[in-house]
């Protein structure tokens, strides 16, 4: 498993404006609109859609980790979107969501797809992290917070 | 012991072995000799029955003597009237009626043991001397496989015959029934072979094929006395130089062939947005095709009068396109809307008239071929093309006009025709119809020993299932309590969403973090499914493609809700039972022969 830092770069971390859940995560999917990560970000966009009316993915502390997996992911990535106001995400605790952290895979990088769930999890256990991601603004910044998380 | 001692000790177990073999050849050879003659009987009779409605019914014979306002008034009626009933039968009895042509007897034959209800024979039977006897424009050699098959299959039924003599039988009875109405044996084993056997030259059914089309053959020439083919036809064979001509003749009968098939499926489509009462889709196909008959009689039956007239030169090109144009249209809408009766009959007739044609078209050139050589040649090309029978067609063709000097421009333009239509397609018409029906038989001769056993015979119940909203632990749970490790994941309307297994999910079960986060959807993979009438060597085929130890078997493509499993381990059980039962009977016959 690669160091989690190596699954996105600075295009693909924003600061997100819509306080609403399924607004912020098509602002956030865009990021992918002419990468070759997705061939078709709009068909990705349905896939985390039908995955959040299944059960959120708002795990609460503010954080969101969408995500889905579909044919037209070339290469397993996320992107990541800090929201100042905060979202309505349907948490868990109930609390808005101001780190969200948007996962697209393949459909065969299955195991690589869950890996990479744990790994984002066990990197932001560390309360900390999540502080010092959401208080900068700076997608440089936060690629660095990212690297230096090079054991997880 | 010494091994002296012990063979001494096998032979009157040997010996047993011996006088029941015999026994087994001896009763083998009376029961295809008995096939042969019900099936010819059989043949006889329909043929019979085909022949009075021709007599009573066609605008040649009985109603053109009633007055020429009648005369008008009856050819609109008889086609209508002859619809209405075999519409009226296919309402009373939907589910025979579906059994219908050819293809119901190779499924037969292929995955249901031979069985055939002797209610589905005389079902078939009487429909198509309705529909046939009436007008439409169809032939009887798929009726006439079916009455065969069913005979045979009703004789191993009431003899209590094992499913491996029930199926020999009914293909033997197919072949030989459709000997008897043809008056060609050959053709009727060569039609056995390509079209019920789907050319496995290796079936045991051959040798009963064989006798029972030669007995059935003898029965026909006991009662019919004559060819539907008129003998005695006068043609030239041509210069040398006018030889490379019949590729010409080929290529059209193969592009004609096509056009019919591309014609069959847009018949089809436009008839599924009909109402889908029969009645409702045969009146106005009956009511044109009656229409036509007032201006263009020679559509009427199966139509071999056209082909007679063809060689007896009684058509000018121009009328026998009008022929070929309105025969082409009501064949396809009559199969469309579900008429009873086959394409063999009406591919030799549309082929005549696009042999005529060519050499029609051809000498305006001045080439200087002879219309009547390709009127016959080309019976044998379309029918090649149409039904994808090479052989069949070279055969039936060559003995029905008992012609030898017809024979190598007749094998030529039937295979090149076939070879055309095969291009294009890919596969026999037989093995598209039964590729629809959820039945690849595009590998049979790869995966022969699988080629008949089905996905529903070796399917276990399905395994554990979890909707794709579970939670996480749930589906862990359930994959952990499942003794396979793998368990099904459904979704909207209980439909089949992929699998899940341990060895997919080892990752997330290492970690507790995803379990607040991960739902059953996110811990499935997509992978294929099987179809319970499916051949097993398609489960063998998705098996070698994807590392999965687990195959769904769903009910159907549309409403995908899984019934049953099957997994690798199956498979391998029923191929060693397959190899098992092969090589006992393997065992029986060498030991028969070495005697």
């Amino acid at each position: 498993m690669k160091p989690i830092a190596e699954y996105t770069a600075e295009a693909y971390i924003l600061e997100i404006t819509s306080g609403n859940k399924f607004e912020a995560i098509e602002q956030l999917a865009r990021v992918f609109d002419g990468s070759d990560i997705c061939s078709d970000v709009d068909k990705l966009i349905a896939a985390l859609r039908e995955r959040e009316e299944i059960m959120s993915t708002g795990i609460g502390f503010n954080i969101a980790i969408p995500h889905a997996k579909i044919p037209e992911v070339k290469d397993i990535s996320f992107a990541l979107g800090v929201s100042r106001k905060g979202i309505d995400f349907d948490s868990m605790d109930g609390n808005p969501v101001n780190l969200v952290i948007l996962v697209a895979a393949g459909e065969k990088q299955h195991k690589d797809y869950l890996s990479l769930l744990s790994s984002i999890m066990a990197f932001l256990k560390d309360p900390s992290v999540k502080e010092q991601i959401v208080s900068s603004a700076d997608p440089k910044r936060i690629m660095e917070i990212l690297k230096s998380a090079q054991g997880v | 012991m010494p091994a002296g001692q012990r063979l001494s000790g096998m032979m009157p177990a040997l010996e047993r072995l011996r006088t029941h073999e015999a026994a087994r050849m001896s009763g083998h050879l009376a029961l295809s000799i008995l096939l042969g003659v019900l099936a010819g009987l059989g043949g006889v009779l329909f043929h019979f029955l085909l022949e009075q409605a021709r007599m009573l019914l066609s605008p040649g014979e009985f109603i053109s003597r009633v007055g020429p306002l009648w005369y008008y008034v009856t050819l609109i009626l008889v086609p209508l009237a002859g619809s209405l009933v075999a519409a009226a039968m296919t309402i009373l009895a939907p589910a025979i009626a579906a059994e219908k042509g050819v293809l119901s007897v190779i499924k037969a034959v292929m995955i249901r043991d031979g069985r055939i209800p002797l209610r589905n024979t005389l079902f078939h039977f009487f429909a198509p001397v309705i529909s046939i006897g009436s007008g439409a424009p169809l032939g009887p050699e798929s009726p006439s496989a079916q009455i065969g098959a069913g005979i045979g299959s009703f004789m191993a039924q009431v003899l209590k015959l094992d499913a491996r003599e029930m199926r020999m039988y009914a293909a033997a009875g197919a072949g030989a029934a459709i000997a008897a109405v043809f008056g060609a044996p050959i053709a009727g084993v060569f039609f056995g072979i390509e079209v019920i056997l789907l050319n496995d030259l290796k079936n045991s059914s051959l040798s009963a094929l064989v006798i029972s089309c030669v007995v059935a053959d003898i029965v026909s020439h006991a009662f019919i006395d004559e060819s539907a083919i008129s003998s005695g036809i006068t043609y030239s064979l041509g210069a040398v130089a006018s030889y490379p001509w019949f590729i010409v003749l080929a290529l059209v009968c193969g592009l004609v062939s096509l056009l019919y098939l591309k014609s069959a499926d847009i018949g089809k489509a436009m008839v599924s947005r009909l109402p889908t009462s029969p009645t409702a889709r045969v009146v106005p196909v009956a009511l044109l095709f009656g229409a036509a008959l007032c201006f263009i009689p020679e559509i009427f039956g199966t139509g071999y009068m056209v082909i007679n007239g063809l060689v007896a030169g009684n058509y000018t090109p121009v009328y026998a396109a009008q022929i070929l144009a309105l025969r082409f249209v009501f064949i396809v809408l009559f199969i469309s809307v579900g008429a009873y009766g086959g394409t063999f009959a009406p591919a030799l007739v549309l082929g005549s008239l696009t042999g005529y044609l060519t050499a029609a078209l051809l000498n305006i050139f001045g080439i200087g071929v002879d219309p009547v050589l390709y009127a016959l040649v080309g019976m044998g090309g379309l029918l090649a093309g149409i039904n994808s029978v090479p052989l069949t067609a070279i055969m039936l063709v060559f003995e029905i006009t008992n012609d030898y000097r017809l024979i190598w421009p007749l094998m030529f333009v039937s295979v090149v025709s076939y070879l055309v239509y095969f291009y294009f397609t890919k596969r026999s018409v037989y093995a598209g119809d039964l590729a629809k029906s959820g039945i690849d038989v595009s590998r049979r001769g790869e995966a022969d020993v699988f080629g008949k056993l089905l996905v529903r015979e070796i399917m276990t119940p399905p395994c554990r299932t979890v909707d794709r909203r579970a939670n996480f632990r749930k589906t862990i749970g359930e994959l952990l309590d499942s003794d396979r490790g793998e368990i099904f994941v459904t979704g909207n309307r209980g439909r089949f969403a992929g699998y899940c297994s341990i060895r997919e999910v080892r990752e997330a079960l290492r970690s507790s973090d995803l379990s607040d986060l991960v739902v059953a959807a996110d811990l499935t993979v997509a992978g294929p499914v099987l179809l319970p009438d499916e051949c097993v060597s398609g489960a063998v085929e998705k098996f070698g493609e994807h590392d999965i130890e687990i195959m769904a078997v769903v009910d159907s493509p549309e409403s995908m809700r899984p019934v049953g499993a099957v997994t690798r381990k199956n498979v391998f059980a029923a191929y060693r039972r397959l190899l098992d039962a092969w090589e006992a009977e393997e065992y029986l016959i060498r030991h028969s022969y070495r005697r």
